[in-house]
């Protein structure tokens, strides 16, 4: 409680005969606004919370623990379910992962393709994000505009990969698929008026003079703090960091795209807000970037001992079908050793440890998930605010329960 | 790259316990002994040009019928020089207990809990070192290698004890 900045000390500064008996208020396991499974115990003296405990794992799958009785390529699938509001970028940030350890690259084009998903998907992860916070703070009409931009680009995702929601795109070495014919027409024309949808919702919501009472100075981070506490994404650079793994390590040749690292200045539920929103016009800038740079070629790795052949080979030739078995029974062969290797994720830095033994299963296998460390500064921006404020502070940190529980 | 690694090796040299380790992929790798984990840290942390302010993560690994047993792993960060460096600490099976990196940093805490809850590697000086991905009172560490994979768990929702008896 040290660390809370002033406010709490007003509260146990007051007179004896002004302070209350102090209250314990349970919110949540399923409360429409702790985005999932989040409980919150709030010890409250009248409305002011005088301490918060979070309690997580009720969407806990043991991910780690099934990752270590299965191949590379089995365990994509789960990753759809880490983050569920941008499966597409869980993929990329998994494979990328594994093929760091595998020690290999991918093709150009795959590069493009994951360019193209990881951004469509911190979009749509934005979107939401921005929904539900604005619905929590009472804002019922930009929750229904951002869900009528999110339901284009699952249409986008649907027509991508075949699935809305469990994509599991990526294989080691590349892609499941190339892009099929007429969807970058169709990509087109959700960026031709995206721009537009974007002010329309901060139209709507930037001057608002309820939202700014709402949201302004309201969860405080400074930048000192957001470092100590290992923040990561909008959250850290709302706080005025202006750290962005797609700049400082550029992977998947973002350093080859024209975009700006989005900071903030105060740190605040506004600061956060504001990131979100620039960051969703400069994942368009990608795009639309990606889409003229888009390159042609393979989309897998042609190591026969690292990527799958192509499906329709494999019933028709003997040495890919003998490829194709080793890899899905035995899987990719990985070095014996340790690795670490992250990516920026709609949410912050998702990384994925990795310790192998040798052979095609992980011995060990850690998520750093963004949600999990970013929740964690929770009690710190809550304690010493009133209750109201809580539902506006969960929303501007933006996390996902199914990534944070694993 | 190679004068901030130099620096990094000058660091590790003021403590006995440091030795170089391997990164598959050429990162900056260190293994320390319990004792002089946190004094690494801090002196990554505290480095006026280094600068490691921010905590990545800290897990373990398990070694099942090896000597140590575990491996607690920590990766710190400098966001100024862009740089990681992931420290390994063998602990053994018998007790195994490092001290907590929560009065550095503000990230340990929870990561440090779930260490705790998963391998039942104990953080001496940790303000609440209870459970946090699993409930109080789960018996076991789900992430040791003798932990089955199959079974039902007594206290679990759908637990079917012996007999049909919940």
């Amino acid at each position: 409680m040290s660390t809370t900045t002033g406010q709490i000390d007003i509260v146990l500064d007051r007179p004896e005969s002004a302070r209350g008996e102090h209250q314990i208020l349970n919110m949540g396991p399923s409360h429409p606004s702790t985005h999932g499974v989040l409980r919150i115990i709030l010890e409250l003296d009248g409305e002011m919370i005088v301490k918060a405990e979070p309690i997580i794992g009720y969407l806990h799958r043991a991910m780690e623990k099934i990752a270590e009785s299965m191949t590379f390529h089995m365990f994509i699938p789960y990753t759809d379910r880490l983050d569920y509001l941008a499966p597409l970028s869980n993929n990329v940030a998994v494979t990328m992962a594994q093929e760091h350890l595998l020690g290999i690259d991918v093709p150009d084009r795959a590069k493009s393709i994951r360019v193209l998903c990881c951004e469509l998907s911190r979009i749509s992860s934005h979107l939401l994000g921005l929904g539900a916070f604005a619905m929590d703070v009472g804002a019922m009409t930009v929750f229904l505009w951002c869900f009528r931009e999110r339901e284009r680009i699952y249409t986008l995702i649907e027509y991508l990969t075949g699935a809305r929601f469990t994509t599991s795109y990526t294989r080691v070495g590349g892609m499941a698929s190339d892009i099929p014919e007429g969807w970058i027409q169709e990509l087109n024309n959700f960026l031709a008026d995206f721009p537009e949808r974007v002010a329309e919702f901060s139209n709507m919501l930037n001057a608002n003079r309820i939202w700014v009472q709402r949201t302004k100075d309201v969860g405080v981070i400074s930048r000192e703090m957001a470092i100590n506490a290992g923040l990561t994404g909008p959250n850290l650079r709302g706080s005025g960091v202006a750290w962005d793994l797609r700049r400082e390590r550029p992977y998947l040749g973002y350093e080859q795209y024209d975009f700006d690292v989005i900071v903030g200045s105060v740190g605040d539920s506004y600061d956060r807000y504001l990131c979100r929103v620039e960051e969703m016009l400069q994942s368009h800038k990608i795009l639309v970037q990606a889409v003229d740079k888009l390159a042609t070629g393979p989309i897998r790795n042609e190591d026969p001992k690292i990527s799958l052949p192509e499906k329709s080979e494999t019933l028709m030739g003997m040495e890919q079908l003998i490829h194709q078995f080793i890899l899905i029974t035995e899987g990719q062969d990985a070095p014996v050793g340790e690795s670490y290797y992250g990516v920026e994720n709609p949410k912050g830095e998702l990384g994925f440890y990795f310790r192998s033994k040798g052979g095609g299963y992980p011995d060990r296998m850690f998520i750093r998930s963004p949600s999990f460390v970013n929740l964690a500064i929770l009690p710190h921006c809550i304690e010493g605010r009133y209750i109201s404020d809580v539902v506006a502070i969960l929303g501007s940190i933006d996390f996902v329960m199914g990534e944070c529980d694993r | 790259m190679s004068d901030l690694r130099e620096k990094v090796a000058l660091v590790a040299k003021g403590f006995d316990g440091v030795v170089a380790d391997e990164d598959l992929r050429g990162g900056i790798a260190y293994r320390s002994d319990a004792a002089s984990i946190h004094g690494f840290l801090k002196a990554l942390k505290e480095d006026p040009a280094l600068k490691f302010e921010m905590f990545v993560y800290v897990t373990a690994n398990d070694n099942y019928l090896d000597e140590p047993r575990f491996n607690v792993i920590y990766q710190v960060r400098s966001l100024e020089n862009n740089l990681d460096v992931r420290v390994r600490v063998p602990v053994p099976g018998e007790d195994p207990v490092v001290p907590t990196m929560t009065d550095l940093w503000f990230a340990a805490n929870w990561m440090e809990r779930e260490v705790w809850d998963m391998f039942g590697i104990r953080f001496e000086g940790h303000p609440k070192l209870e459970r946090i991905l699993m409930w109080e009172g789960f018996e076991g560490h789900p992430l040791r290698k003798e932990f089955p994979l199959l079974g039902n768990v007594r206290g679990t929702p759908g637990y079917v004890g012996k007999g049909g008896k919940r």
